[in-house]
């Protein structure tokens, strides 16, 4: 059963400090297999760091990251092996494929990295291409001849080639054109389902992750705000940050605060406060521990709309 | 209402490249007209064309109208002192409207010191106010730090300061909020709503955002590959769209927001037509649900009914 | 700011430490025994080894370098062996004289290079003209703009003084030797600059707001040129300062490369070496100058604010 198996992908209370700068303080969460994580949050919010912590590429000043049951470990070796049951997908598909290497080059670099080219190499790599969705795409060609969308598939095939465990997804469709949006983000559901994969889903809308993720978790300045099920927050979502993002994201005017309210993460309290309508004095004092408001769902407010 | 802006048969071309073909338009006094693009849409290049500041390269046709000033029939002298008082401008990226080495407040008061006259103590405290206008906290202290010692939303309000400066009929906001985070983008949207109804200013707003076209637009022009496929009042066109395109990117959108969990996004197929590659007759063809055998032939003639216009052969709804 | 300049003010006075030490050491390798240049004729061992004595070479060497720190920190720089004066008070002599090259030089190209800069970035005409004069310049070696000066302002239009002299009429064709010299590098670095910030979406909207060209290139542009060119002023500034020994010669400018040329000649080590250093350290000084002025023209170095 899933439930008794370990999360592929587990945050344990990390933080990740950069000089004086925080970026993320005390973040947790896991990532089960086949279930989608999103992971939401404006720039700033400290999501890029989670990615990069996933991947192994920084370590966390507290706090660990767990892959199964396996605590990360950082000797190159190790790395190595965790990435190999990573696959990763960025926001931008013009800076994220070598523009001098040619498709088959980019899509077969994870299997030549890991000593895994064989004779079989290239069919599995058209096969692939078949299954994002480019059946045509000569292995020859050059990102150059693809517009953004069909780069993205590329991305996405090349995440997919050693057959990972784990997708991190970060924005995956913020620079490609609303009307490409919704098949590339169709394309990664069916393929997170036919794998089983766990994915992390980083964004800025909640109204994708509506649609699409299992689990939520929300992050302000670097530390979470709320976290649980997707359904029951996006049905009913009960920190000030969440409701605000769910009614901007409908086009409805958002509460009113402080405008000039800038994201300073070493404060004690509550780093939202600055920006909440419904801040008191406590909320700059203390900083709200993560409390459950509902059955799965957890809340770092102290005014949680309930 | 009256039409501060007016564009005929607008066409834009690089050599052999056309970017827009056929492009008629208004945009009426205190109305905020959407212009809703993707890639290769023709957008910026619009946008662009009605202030004349498109590279030399460009070849344009067609009539431009400003607050009654024919934009290219002005010799160059004249245009350049309409400039800033006609149409103000604020683009995608604050940082690319702002000289980094200089302080906010300057970059906001040349503008008065340059067409009013003003002196340099004059014109920075009418900058501040400007500043204050668009609610930039403590402005005279804002009016003094670099832009990159501001945040994002405050260097966009900066920017939109600078180009409300001398009120102009005309603002042409570029995707102003799309680089902001969701809450100062509200803020922004808020803002510019606020202050359109005050001044009455005509604005063109440049947008992909369905969500932002719905809170904010009184009217809504749809741009796909060069030319408009549909301009309509913006309620009208989110509750009842005429053009295929414009039908799916309502649809995508009320999907996102209200589709049922679990299931597959609406999605339409094919990707935007770059500028070279434009399929012939309804660039829309290849992505049409409904296309027919003279979609692909020739490009369909502008249909009209009431306030709202529709190049489509077969529209939908009861445009027929 | 504070700590940058107290950290660049350390910085140097390592830099210069390291150049005293290194002064020292290369009395071992500077041709010019004391002995011989001190006593008359072939003296004898026991006049020699007085005279080692006197000069305490008959130390261990780190107690000479520490001696020589002592003397150095005090000012003493030592007695030429040709002269027979302080050495110290040689140099100070030659510093007004050098002083005033250097700072006329600098300002001799930044009055030349500025509007040569400006004129090529502007121009796509002169853009051509100008370049082949640079090129012309810059092929050029130093000594035959001097004597060309000389003998077409000098000897030929009698303009200029031609005999040697520290005056103001006698400094103003070194003056223009340095700057035609130096003006290729200046009008390149103008022009660069210049041209990146008219290519500048900020310039773009500086049209769009309808202002004036000359407005832009003052207002807009130009800062963005300040900061290299202060850079480049204060490199040269202390290169200069340490002497200019060709155009000195042509001119008979009486500056410290003349001093320092004539010391190597007669072997008067003291000389050498007491110019070196004065040298050396106003070229540290004025790079921390030049570094410091850079920071100060540039406003993106300031801290952010919010």
């Amino acid at each position: 059963m899933t439930d008794l198996e370990p999360p592929i992908l587990r945050f344990e209370r990390v933080t990740r400090r950069y000089g004086r700068f925080t970026a993320l303080k005390e973040v947790g969460f896991s990532v089960r297999k086949g279930r989608i994580l999103g992971l939401v949050g404006e720039s700033g919010s400290g999501k890029t760091t989670c990615i990069r912590l996933a991947l192994g590429l920084e370590r966390p000043s507290a706090g660990r990251l767990w892959f199964k049951d396996q605590p990360y470990r950082y000797s190159p070796r190790e790395l190595k092996a965790l990435r190999r049951r990573i696959g990763f997908v960025f926001q931008d598909p013009y800076d994220a494929l070598d523009p001098q290497m040619t498709v088959e080059e980019i899509i077969g670099e994870p299997l030549r990295a890991h000593g895994l080219w064989d004779a079989r190499a290239r069919e599995r790599i058209r096969a692939l291409l078949h299954r994002v969705g480019l059946p045509e795409a000569p292995l020859g060609s050059y990102p150059s001849q693809y517009s953004g969308g069909g780069l993205q598939r590329i991305a996405i095939a090349r995440a997919l080639v050693l057959d990972p465990e784990l997708l991190l997804c970060d924005e995956p469709t913020s620079n490609l054109d609303v009307s490409v949006q919704a098949q590339i983000i169709n394309l990664l559901i069916e393929l997170q389902r036919e794998r089983r994969l766990a994915m992390v889903f980083v964004t800025h809308d909640l109204a994708l992750i509506r649609r699409i993720a299992d689990d939520l978790v929300v992050l302000y300045a670097g530390q979470v705000m709320e976290r649980g099920p997707a359904e029951a927050i996006t049905r009913r979502p009960h920190h000030p940050y969440t409701i605000a993002l769910l009614e901007t994201g409908e086009g409805r005017t958002v509460h009113p605060g402080d405008p000039e309210g800038s994201v300073r993460s070493s404060m004690e309290g509550c780093p939202f406060a600055p920006r909440c309508w419904k801040a008191r004095p406590r909320c700059w004092a203390e900083r709200p521990p993560l409390t459950p408001v509902e059955p799965g769902v957890e809340v770092s407010c102290f005014f949680p709309e309930v | 209402m009256t039409a501060v802006v007016r564009i005929r048969d607008l066409e834009v071309a690089y050599g052999s490249v056309r970017i827009l073909e056929g492009i008629s338009l208004e945009i009426r006094k205190g109305e905020i007209l959407a212009l809703v693009g993707e890639t290769g849409s023709g957008k910026t290049t619009l946008a662009m064309a009605l202030a004349r500041m498109l590279p030399p390269g460009a070849a344009v046709r067609g009539y431009v109208e400003v607050d009654g000033w024919a934009i290219y029939d002005l010799p160059v002298p004249v245009l350049r002192s309409l400039r800033g008082r006609l149409i103000g401008l604020v683009p995608q990226d604050a940082m690319a409207a702002l000289n980094p080495v200089l302080p906010v407040g300057a970059q906001v008061a040349e503008v008065f010191q340059v067409h009013l006259g003003l002196s340099a103590s004059e014109a920075w405290a009418r900058a501040v106010e400007a500043l204050a206008r668009v609610r930039i906290p403590r402005p005279e202290q804002a009016a003094r730090l670099y832009p990159h010692q501001l945040s994002g939303g405050m260097r966009q309000r900066a920017v939109l300061a600078m180009a409300l400066a001398l009120n102009p009929p005309v603002l042409i906001a570029d995707e102003p909020t799309t680089a902001l985070d969701r809450l100062t983008q509200g803020e922004i949207l808020a803002l510019v709503r606020r202050l359109q109804a005050e001044s009455e200013i005509a604005v063109l707003w440049i947008t992909h955002d369905m969500g932002v076209v719905a809170a904010l637009a009184h009217r809504v022009a749809v741009l796909y590959a060069g030319r408009l496929a549909e301009v309509g009042p913006c309620a009208e066109i989110l509750s009842a769209p005429f053009h295929p395109y414009t039908e799916a990117l309502v649809r995508t959108y009320y999907d996102l927001i209200h589709g049922p969990r679990g299931e597959p996004l609406y999605a339409i197929q094919g990707y935007p037509p770059s500028a070279r590659d434009r399929p012939s007759g309804c660039p829309f063809h290849p992505r049409c649900p409904y296309r027919q055998e003279i979609c692909q032939d020739r490009f369909p003639e502008i249909l009209q009914r009431g306030e709202r216009i529709v190049a489509c052969y077969f529209p939908r709804g009861n445009a027929q | 700011m504070a700590r940058f300049i107290g950290m660049r003010v350390a910085h140097g006075a390592v830099t210069l430490l390291g150049l005293i030490v290194l002064t020292f050491a290369l009395q071992f390798i500077i041709p010019g025994d004391p002995v011989r240049m001190l006593a008359p004729r072939t003296p004898s061992e026991e006049v020699a080894r007085r005279i080692r004595a006197q000069l305490g070479l008959d130390r261990p060497w780190w107690e000479q370098l520490g001696r020589y720190l002592l003397r150095v920190a005090q000012g003493d720089l030592g007695e030429s062996y040709v002269r027979r004066q302080p050495v110290a008070r040689l140099i100070a002599g030659r510093l007004p004289a050098t002083a005033a090259l250097a700072l006329a030089g600098v300002l001799a190209e930044i009055l030349l290079g500025l509007p040569v800069g400006i004129a090529m970035a502007l121009s796509p005409r002169l853009r051509g003209l100008l370049s082949g004069l640079n090129l012309i310049l810059l092929s050029m070696p130093t000594f035959v703009i001097g004597i060309a000066l000389l003998l077409a302002l000098g000897f030929g239009a009698r303009l200029f003084p031609t005999t040697g002299g520290a005056g103001l009429r006698e400094l103003i064709l070194p003056a223009l030797t340095l700057g035609l010299a130096g003006t290729p590098w200046y009008a390149g670095v103008v022009r660069d600059r210049l041209e990146e910030s008219l290519g500048s979406s900020y310039v773009r909207m500086a049209v769009a707001k309808g202002l004036p060209n000359r407005w832009i290139l003052f207002r807009h542009c130009l800062p963005h040129v300040f900061p290299a060119l202060a850079t480049m002023a204060g490199m040269d500034l202390g290169a200069y300062l340490s002497g200019v020994v060709v155009v000195e010669a042509i001119f008979g400018w009486p500056g410290i490369g003349l001093l320092a040329v004539q010391a190597m000649q007669t072997l008067d080590r003291p000389v050498v070496m007491g110019t070196l250093l004065v040298g050396g350290a106003s070229v540290i000084a004025l790079n921390g100058v030049a570094d410091g002025l850079r920071m100060i023209l540039d406003p993106r170095t300031r801290e952010e604010v919010g």
